[in-house]
């Protein structure tokens, strides 16, 4: 039982990485991005074309992964869904969801329904023994470092630089930080950039812990939705602790039988939505 | 001095509603023109079309004599054409120093920085790391101006910043304007205030229901005038 809890809150980290993307997204362009569980999948194949062309170790290719994301989402904002802006919430969700369909359909043409892991080589097996007979892999603890340390890099750019600033002018009042001079296309293209940057460590994380195919996307999307809301839109740490709720209920749950896991994460997401449904760190009333 | 802004027979539009009727106004560089008028005569739809919120066609608005009419108000802003929003409309997730630092996002390098927005309105320094929207209406309006002084403007367009205040307060925000005209500043203000706008502005335009009823230097103006081209009937 606390071993399921310690695995829990390292898988925690894991799905914060999943939310965080999803968060700015929203935060920022007011977009419900349904195709966010399907970019995490597609920087998870990214990784393993990168690695098989050059071989490196999967976590040694995350800066490309992310790099090519996030030139990947800069276009698609400014390409696509900066032109589904400004007439009710339904065209990004639709297009999006299009979005979701057509690169699930590519994955599968492209790599079969096969399922493909990542090998991450002794790193991947490795672990450390804790008191209590609690033995934690290295990499799960270090997914876990990796997500506080990228939380802390997007609160420092999001709270403490000039683009930070001007996500967040955006997010209040469009129509007034244009009287800044601010480019909004541009900047919904930057958001959407760090998203996805953001979304593609995860996605190579992802590839490294499991076995994935081209389905995997949409359940992706739905861990990611219910760590934001757990842990409350508006709040970046609030991610972390939305992801270690729900990975800790996964746990637990499988801990009395396997097929529990995915019930007792619904379960106490619905048990959070009902009792604070702005969520634990979520600022009320928005 | 030379004309920094030329209106040339604006119409302006909210779909198929026509709120400006051919208007045309000018500010030299250097010079506080006030615009006066009833609510629904059209003056925030003036400032609305110059700033880029509101569509034109080009040549319908000159900034140093280059067509802007019709810009993004992005473009317009960086040009130096900067607008102090009716409403205040302070960034809500911003402290009070993100918002002013909002207001230098376009980089225009002038006399406007911070420690010179701070000795305008001390208040502002005192409570530079409160969320801009906790202070008062005053102390908001006075952000405002704050934040669209950072952009080191050429003109400054004012939409009703005595809206909502007490007048105590509207004294000391227009107390401030005057000392702008010594930057070489433009202002054209909008007000509902017509002792106000008399008191600051050099010059000041009448709208009457979309059109200009009256122009005239503001120590010049003749009441029953004044009062004609406000509510469009002559008080005999």
């Amino acid at each position: 039982m606390t071993d399921a809890i310690v695995q829990g809150i390292l898988l925690g980290g894991l799905y914060a990485l999943f939310a965080a993307g999803l968060a700015i997204v929203f935060g920022v362009m007011k977009i419900v991005n349904l195709a966010h569980g399907d970019f995490i999948i597609l920087s998870a194949y990214l990784t393993l074309v990168a690695v098989e062309l050059t071989s490196l170790n999967p976590m040694v290719t995350v800066a490309l992964i992310a790099a090519i994301m996030g030139i990947f989402g800069y276009a698609l904002q400014r390409g696509i869904l900066n032109f589904t802006l400004g007439s009710g919430i339904l065209p990004p969700l639709v297009v999006t969801f299009g979005l979701s369909i057509i690169i699930q359909n590519v994955l599968l043409e492209v790599f079969s329904a096969d399922t493909q892991g990542l090998d991450a080589g002794a790193l991947e097996l490795s672990s450390m023994s804790l008191p209590f007979g609690i033995a934690v892999g290295w990499f799960p603890f270090l997914t876990f470092l990796l997500a506080i340390a990228v939380l802390g890099g997007l609160q420092l750019v999001i709270g403490h630089t000039k683009m930070g600033r001007s996500f967040r002018a955006v997010s209040d009042d469009e129509e007034t930080a244009s009287l800044m001079g601010v480019r909004t296309r541009h900047v919904f293209g930057m958001a959407m950039a760090i998203a996805l940057v953001v979304t593609a460590i995860g996605g190579v994380v992802l590839g490294i812990r499991t076995q994935f195919d081209p389905a995997l996307g949409p359940a992706r999307l739905i861990y990611a939705f219910e760590t934001v809301i757990i842990g409350g839109l508006g709040s970046l740490w609030g991610t972390l602790v939305g992801g270690v709720v729900l990975g800790v209920a996964q746990n637990v749950g499988a801990y009395f039988s396997p097929g529990w896991r995915e019930l007792a994460g619904h379960l106490v997401f619905l048990i959070v939505l009902a009792w604070r449904p702005s969520g634990l760190f979520g600022r009320n009333g928005e | 001095m030379p004309d920094i802004l030329e209106i040339r027979g604006l119409d302006a539009f909210y779909g198929s509603f026509q709120a400006l009727f051919e208007t045309s106004l000018t500010v030299a560089e250097g010079e506080i023109v006030a615009v006066i008028g009833a609510n629904g005569a059209g003056k925030s739809t003036l400032l609305r079309s110059i700033s880029g919120w509101l569509g034109s066609a080009p040549d319908q608005i000159l900034f140093d004599g280059e067509p802007i009419g019709g810009h993004r108000a992005e473009s317009v802003a960086t040009l130096g054409v900067v607008m102090v929003p009716e409403g205040r409309r302070i960034f809500r997730s911003l402290s009070v120093e993100e918002n002013l630092m909002m207001g230098g996002y376009t980089g225009r390098t002038g006399t406007w920085d911070l420690d010179r927005v701070y000795d305008l309105f001390p208040v502002l320094g005192e409570r530079r790391l409160t969320p801009g929207t906790r202070l008062s209406g005053g102390q908001q309006q006075m952000l405002a101006i704050g934040r669209g002084l950072m952009a080191n403007p050429r003109v400054l367009l004012l939409d009703e910043i005595s809206l909502g205040l007490a007048p105590i307060v509207v004294k000391e925000l227009y107390r401030v304007i005057p000392t702008l005209r010594e930057d070489g500043m433009a202002v054209l203000l909008v007000e509902q205030d017509v002792r106000q706008a008399t008191a600051t502005a050099d010059r000041i335009y009448c709208l009457l229901r979309g059109r200009v009823s009256l122009e005239a230097p503001a120590d010049e103006v003749d009441h029953s005038d004044l009062i004609a081209a406000y509510f469009g009937v002559r008080d005999e």
